[in-house]
């Protein structure tokens, strides 16, 4: 049997053969190939890193098992970025059911209550069921919506919050998702109140926030693990988002030669006949 | 009494949509404090139909665990699964506590990167399968598909800096005006979604389906 | 008083929305009822059913993983249940076996009886079997999918349909569909998964070809009136985004002063 033979009719067994071997072999042994960095990470790299004591960055989060390898690291790499700038105050809050988890096990991965004090320099407000209806609430009024935070602190306690009443004194808003709820920042705190947004999204995303970029409408996008990758070099922190982007590599590297080689039995196909 | 539901449900709707639009546009320090006691209400209803939902789940499945149906024995899986889930949040207080990450972390996460990760075999098969350049436009989409991948992956750049060059000014340029039409457009049929469930002649929303 | 900053928007909204109320009003009173050409997605709805009852093998249909309720979704998915209501009866028609895969239980009652009543309408009821022609899987999005995955190896489908809301599954299960061998007709108004979509069906209805195709094949002239106002509101988009571009191009910001207004 010729090889076009083959790769026609078992095709899948190869290709779902080589694609294993494609990701596993660059986690084992990383190639180091560099990472270059997109405007799009940079710009959110920059408008962090220009944050002045006092300002108040918000990260609204809607991470799930699902998409946790693209998205957590992106989380991460922001969270760690923040908790280095001095005095600036950090706001958690979930808008998927399993945000906590991921919010609470980034706090601690980072060591964020080691470093600073929670209540004076960040709070976690948890999950807030409501979809849009919870964001919307958040940037109206975020005392009248809430009353404790995820741990049940009262807000009254907590005195990083008694200057925080609504989108007004968020100073920037970062949103981790992969759905379309990164629309709701959009529409109930940049569209009424100004407050700059950017995002950090799945790859089948990007395409969608793109025009929103291009737009001036957010200021960043932080690009699946690709983006996630380029923050870590960034703020000189390389974690998992490097050591993936061989195998993304590597991975691009075979749906190109699979693409030009499905072609070419296709073509070969057409010329026989 | 269905017929008297509906009436009063779309009169409900017809007003709290109307507030929350002109507190949009309009400035009143009175129909924004309304404005934001609905919006308050809606959170808190969004946070009983997460109940509501495990309540259709026990229901459901309940009754094809009673009447032995179709794969009867997995609705007991999903059943006991779900009130470990439950009864250890409960006794530990919280979704982060030790115990809930682990069965968090044993079960749920496993299976749905597994699930979601399937997606990049599936995809590379459908590359090799259906990146046919049987056409003109089929050839324009596969070639802008190499040069994007090769936009988004470091090994674009080590071959050669023009590739994701290429690749950027493609998305740049075709791709993002494309999604723009396209968000023009769902804006726009949001808009006449909305609009058809304020005025009531959306029925789906109040269970109304014809 | 107004907020400032929100007079371009205010206007707009008011503009496109009497457009709008405005055509649904005179579709209602079937005053005017615009004319929706064929979409060729509906001709390859019958090509898929015609290859399905040729070979022998049953025909697959998921109007989506989104509730009815949804407030986001509930246009797509009724959407879904228009087409369903059209290849069922197509199906009744030709004597296929069609089996409807639901992931939100709210669909599965409104399912049953869509397809209850088209096969009663074509004079083969006795062809609906309940609980087998329709078939709940799972609310959850990955749960449905490996159901609806497992139907299409079993049955060897021949025809697979993919309407409404769908999310990250679309990709597992349209490829899965196109390992069976089965021709594959989709549309959904999710743009993520349009690309995967494009990739593994043979035909897909694109983003609003979707309401189109439910449009044209639904009685209700209201769904007609409808399509054909967001019809003239893209127009109008259209026509600022060309003088727009042609301003700014002139160094004139004249209509994006306008809109920030």
């Amino acid at each position: 049997m010729s090889v076009i033979q083959l790769l026609n009719r078992n095709y899948k067994q190869v290709i779902y053969l080589c694609l294993f071997v494609a990701i596993a072999i660059p986690l084992m042994k990383p190639m180091g190939l560099p990472v270059p960095i997109d405007q799009t990470t940079r710009d959110v790299y920059n408008r962090i890193d220009a944050l002045q004591p006092g300002d108040v960055a918000v990260m609204g989060s809607n991470i799930g098992a699902a998409i946790y390898a693209e998205v957590y690291p992106q989380y991460v790499a922001i969270l760690e970025h923040l908790f280095r700038k001095e005095g600036v105050k950090v706001i958690l809050v979930d808008h998927g059911t399993e945000g906590p988890i991921f919010a609470e096990k980034a706090l601690n991965e980072i060591k964020a209550y080691d470093r600073k004090t929670y209540g004076v320099d960040f709070v976690h407000l948890g999950y807030i069921a409501g979809g849009e209806a919870a964001i919307s609430g958040l940037c109206r009024d975020l005392h009248e919506l809430l009353e404790v935070d995820y741990a049940g602190h009262s807000l009254e306690d907590l005195p990083m919050m008694d200057d925080i009443n609504d989108a007004n004194d968020f100073t920037i808003v970062l949103d981790f998702t992969a759905s379309a709820d990164s629309q709701f920042w959009l529409n109930q705190a940049y569209a009424p109140y100004g407050t700059e947004v950017a995002f950090g999204l799945v790859a089948v995303k990007v395409p969608d926030a793109f025009a929103y970029y291009t737009a001036g409408q957010i200021f960043g996008i932080i690009e699946s693990l690709k983006g996630a990758a380029q923050y870590e070099v960034l703020i000189g922190r390389p974690g998992i988002a490097v050591k993936g982007m061989d195998a993304q590599s590597l991975a691009h590297l075979l749906y190109i030669v699979l693409i030009l080689l499905c072609n070419v039995v296709y073509f070969h196909g057409r010329g026989k006949r | 009494m269905a017929g008297i539901w509906r009436t009063a449900a779309s009169a409900v709707l017809f007003v709290v949509a109307l507030t929350m639009l002109v507190d949009f546009a309009w400035e009143d320090p009175a129909l924004q404090g309304v404005a934001t006691d609905l919006n308050n209400w809606a959170v808190v209803i969004g946070a009983f139909a997460l109940g509501l939902g495990a309540y259709s789940l026990i229901v459901r499945h309940g009754r094809i665990i009673s009447k032995k149906q179709t794969m009867w024995p997995y609705s007991i899986v999903l059943l006991l699964t779900m009130f470990a889930f439950i009864v250890t949040g409960l006794i530990t207080g919280s979704v982060t506590s030790s115990e809930y990450g682990w069965i968090y972390s044993t079960i749920i996460q496993p299976l749905s990167s597994t699930l979601y990760g399937m997606n990049a075999f599936f995809i590379a098969s459908a590359s090799y399968r259906a990146f046919k350049a049987r056409s003109w436009e089929a050839l324009v989409l596969l070639v802008a598909a190499i040069f994007i991948m090769l936009k988004n992956a470091p090994i674009g750049y080590a071959i050669n800096p023009i590739l994701p060059a290429i690749g950027g000014k493609i998305w740049d340029v075709a791709g993002s005006t494309g999604m723009r039409a396209i968000l023009i457009g769902i804006g726009i049929g949001t808009l006449a979604l909305g609009l058809r469930v304020i005025i009531g002649q959306e029925k789906t929303p109040l269970g109304g389906a014809d | 008083m107004l907020i400032a900053g929100r007079y371009a928007w205010t206007a707009i909204t008011l503009i496109f929305s009497i457009l709008m109320l405005t055509f649904l009003y005179l579709s209602s009173k079937r005053i005017y009822v615009p004319q929706i050409r064929e979409h060729p997605g509906v001709r390859a709805i019958v090509e898929a059913i015609g290859r399905a009852v040729e070979m022998g093998r049953p025909i697959s249909y998921s109007p989506g993983i989104a509730s009815i309720y949804s407030t986001k979704y509930a246009a797509d998915t009724a959407a879904g249940l228009t087409i369903l209501n059209y290849t069922a009866r197509e199906t009744a028609k030709t004597g296929a076996k069609l089996i409807v895969g639901i992931a939100p239980p709210t669909v599965l009652p409104i399912a049953e009886d869509i397809v209850r009543t088209a096969y009663l309408m074509e004079g083969r009821p006795e062809d609906y079997i309940e609980e087998e022609t329709v078939q709940f899987y799972s609310p959850n999005q990955w749960g449905f999918a490996t159901s609806y995955v497992g139907m299409m190896h079993r049955e060897h489908v021949a025809a697979n349909f993919l309407f409404g809301e769908h999310a990250a599954e679309a990709m597992v299960i349209a490829e899965s569909g196109a390992t069976v061998g089965a021709m594959q007709v989709a549309g959904s108004t999710n743009v993520y998964q349009l690309p995967f979509f494009l990739v593994a069906c043979d035909y897909t209805l694109i983003g609003e070809d979707e309401f189109a195709a439910a449009a044209y094949l639904s009685p209700d002239p209201v769904q007609k009136g409808i399509i054909f106002g967001q019809d003239l509101t893209k127009i109008i988009c259209a026509i600022m985004i060309v003088i727009g571009a042609l301003l700014t191009t002139a160094g004139i910001d004249l209509l994006s002063r306008i809109l920030s207004m």
